[in-house]
């Protein structure tokens, strides 16, 4: 019989190999390895998590807990379902990958990557979990620098790697806590270690520096990646801390401390949106200002508060894939994502106006795109519980909305005079291939808006498997 | 041949004063020096000192296996710089242009305000170790500690490419590695902490590589 989470984890990996020696064949590399994440991604939300279930005349048993060198790998409910979602992100962004130039490695070592972060969400204790995305991250880090430029990669890998110590600490500590109970300090101890590395790992202000440098020298679906699919690991990892220590939860005040810091990074993500001067940096500071909110929404600790992170959660990619297919197309086209470099150029390049524009309001939270739903959630759990914080989370809408618009109102202005053969305007004219790949995403994002119903069951099942948010 | 655990083994009757007094020095180098080859050779030893201090809490082996994966970085830096062709310097526009004077050149690599900095870090952590002594370690673990741990920061703050800036990472991962082996002997940490350290080294070296190193005005206007 062979225990699920091997699939999840080694066949990441070893299709990495695989894709690593076939890399200079980059659209065959991108269909294998958005196939492979693709079936994974589907794998897990089918196979049935209580049984084994007959493959290629092999049993395969999803829920089979696994020790691995002393260690648990337990798939639960909920892990199964925010497997399905990083598995999914991962084949889309693959799949954009294949058009976009993301560069030869962006499939093998995103493939490595995502069964790394499958790896961190199964394995207990939490302390591996921080091992094997450290090591995630690193690789990521490769992933970032595609221009020679190397700050926003550099400034990642230093991040991600001084969380570790946050966690391994707190890890220490709670051992600590476990033969000593009736220390009062350690609690508090325990709960600074792990808002630290949290607040590291979640591009939290004031360790989100790496994120705009990051969008801006990367190519744009790497940087999608590392957003959406790492990032989302790390708010899982997150929701099963506070869930496997809910004296950590009873005791200390862990949520104000995250909902402040949530308000803080949603005001900061709004304020430099709205001055932004390239879309690059909506993208960055568009995703500052979402982590803010989601943030504090997860604060009020209630399951309104959690279906809004997940909601969140699931619709940040779709946003952020119509903004990277937009800037992409406009560095590709125009040579560059700058707002004074796209001035007039909306009325000749209109698919790429509709990614930027698009992308920019759905990463905002403006209806009726992906980006909303996760918003309107957030919205709703604050307008009656904590107004104030409504104040600030619709102020970090408008201001990365603002952003996109300063950017639209660029595209759109009157046209530079050129006169233009027919051969020209026909060489001018946007790809085929990218024109489909815009309208295909577009849909998604307006899908996800209009029917969020598609994703509820998924998303209720994972909310009722997080007990902590009960806890008196 | 003498395994790597005796020569830990022998080296382990130097001083700790003395073993902590070279972890400042080379911790100080690593945030003075711009020069490539004494910032390798200081990371070097300061693996070979951190393991000398580690043989005090835990078993000289694993001890042992923790400066060979660090002589490993060493290597894996010490080819990633000689490609990458750091060390050069800029020195001049144009090559009818005479070369700045040693002083110039101390000063436009600001090695007076490295040294500077590197003192106050020495002295930061000299008095954390102090005030705030690490719970469940020796004296001079937490004072080796703090001083790796500090100038590691004040390394990637100060620094501007990722190669020096990833050596003081490496000496931040170094500094908590001496304390947290000291309070969780696992072996499978051991294992784990060996590849995150090796993958740094080579996340820095492909950063690194991509990285535009500095090149004469005078080779690049040529070129």
């Amino acid at each position: 019989m062979i225990a699920g989470v091997y699939l999840f984890i080694l066949v990441p990996l070893a299709s990495a190999v695989v894709l690593f020696f076939l890399r200079r064949l980059q659209f065959i590399t991108a269909i294998m390895a958005a196939s492979m994440a693709g079936v994974l991604g589907v794998g897990a939300f089918w196979l049935p998590l209580d049984r084994a279930v007959e493959l290629g005349g092999r049993q395969v048993a999803l829920g089979e807990p696994v020790t691995l060198l002393g260690r648990q790998l337990v798939m639960t409910a909920a892990n199964r379902v925010e497997l399905a979602a990083i598995f999914l992100m991962a084949a889309a962004l693959f799949l954009l990958g294949a058009r976009l130039g993301s560069g030869q490695l962006f499939f093998p070592l995103g493939m490595a990557v995502t069964g790394l972060l499958s790896a961190a969400l199964v394995i207990r204790p939490f302390v591996f979990s921080a091992l094997f995305l450290t090591i995630a991250a690193l690789m990521a880090t490769i992933l970032f620098q595609s221009s020679g430029q190397t700050r926003g990669a550099f400034r990642y890998l230093v991040l991600m790697t001084l969380a570790l110590p946050a966690f391994m600490i707190a890890n220490w500590m709670i051992d600590s806590y476990q033969y000593n109970p009736t220390d009062a300090a350690l609690p508090r101890s325990i709960m600074l270690a792990l808002a630290g590395g949290f607040a590291l790992l979640l591009g939290v202000v004031p360790f989100h520096i790496w994120i705009r440098p990051s969008v801006e020298e990367s190519s744009p679906v790497a940087a999608a990646f590392v957003l959406t699919v790492s990032n989302s690991v790390n708010w899982f990892l997150l929701l099963d801390v506070l869930q496997e220590y809910p004296w950590l939860v009873a005791q200390q005040d862990i949520f104000r401390i995250l909902q402040l810091l949530g308000l803080l990074t949603a005001a900061v993500g709004a304020v430099l949106a709205f001055s932004s001067s390239d879309f690059s940096h909506v993208m960055g500071y568009g995703v500052v200002a979402d982590y803010g909110c989601t943030l504090v929404a997860l604060g009020t600790r209630t399951s309104a508060g959690l279906s809004a992170v997940m909601l969140a959660t699931v619709a940040r990619p779709a946003s952020l894939a119509v903004l990277a297919l937009g800037i992409a197309l406009a560095r590709e086209r125009l040579g560059s994502s700058r707002f004074e470099k796209l001035a007039g150029q909306g009325w000749s390049n209109p698919w790429t106006t509709a990614a930027l524009t698009a992308g920019g309001f759905s990463l905002a939270g403006i209806p009726p795109l992906a980006g909303f739903v996760g918003r309107w959630a957030q919205t709703r759990v604050l307008a009656t519980a904590m107004p104030w914080y409504f104040i600030a989370v619709l102020g970090a809408t408008l201001g990365v909305a603002a952003g996109a618009l300063r950017g639209m109102d660029y595209l759109l202005q009157p046209p530079p005079e050129s006169v233009m053969s027919p051969a020209d305007r026909t060489r001018a004219r946007e790809p085929r291939l990218m024109i489909v790949l815009v309208v295909l995403s577009l849909l998604l994002a307006l899908a996800f808006g209009l029917f969020p119903g598609m994703i509820e069951s998924a998303m209720r099942a994972v909310v009722s498997s997080y007990t902590f948010i009960s806890t008196p | 041949m003498p395994t790597l655990t005796d020569i830990l083994a022998r080296l382990a009757v130097v001083p700790t004063t003395v073993a902590l007094l070279g972890l400042a020095a080379t911790a100080g180098l690593l945030v003075a020096v711009t020069d490539w080859r004494a910032s390798v050779l200081a990371l070097a030893v300061q693996y070979v000192l951190s393991g000398l201090l580690l043989t005090r809490v835990i078993r000289p082996e694993i001890a042992a296996i923790k400066t060979l994966t660090g002589a490993m970085i060493c290597v894996v830096l010490y080819i990633t710089a000689r490609r990458a062709g750091w060390g050069r310097l800029p020195l001049a526009a144009s090559p009818d242009e005479e070369e700045p004077s040693r002083f110039m050149l101390v000063l436009i690599l600001g090695l007076p305000f490295r040294i500077m900095a590197a003192l106050m870090g020495l002295a930061l952590a000299y008095s954390a170790a102090l005030q705030m002594p690490l719970t469940n370690v020796p004296l001079e673990v937490s004072f080796g500690v703090f001083t790796l741990g500090l100038m590691g920061i004040f390394g990637i703050a100060m620094a501007d490419e990722p190669f020096k800036g990833g050596l003081g990472l490496l000496t931040v991962v170094t500094g908590f590695d001496l304390f947290y082996s000291s309070v969780e002997q696992s072996l499978t940490i051991v294992g784990f902490m060996g590849v995150v350290n090796f993958m740094i080294a080579l996340a820095i070296s492909y950063l690194a590589t991509a990285h535009p190193a500095p090149v004469p005005e005078h080779e690049e206007s040529g070129s």
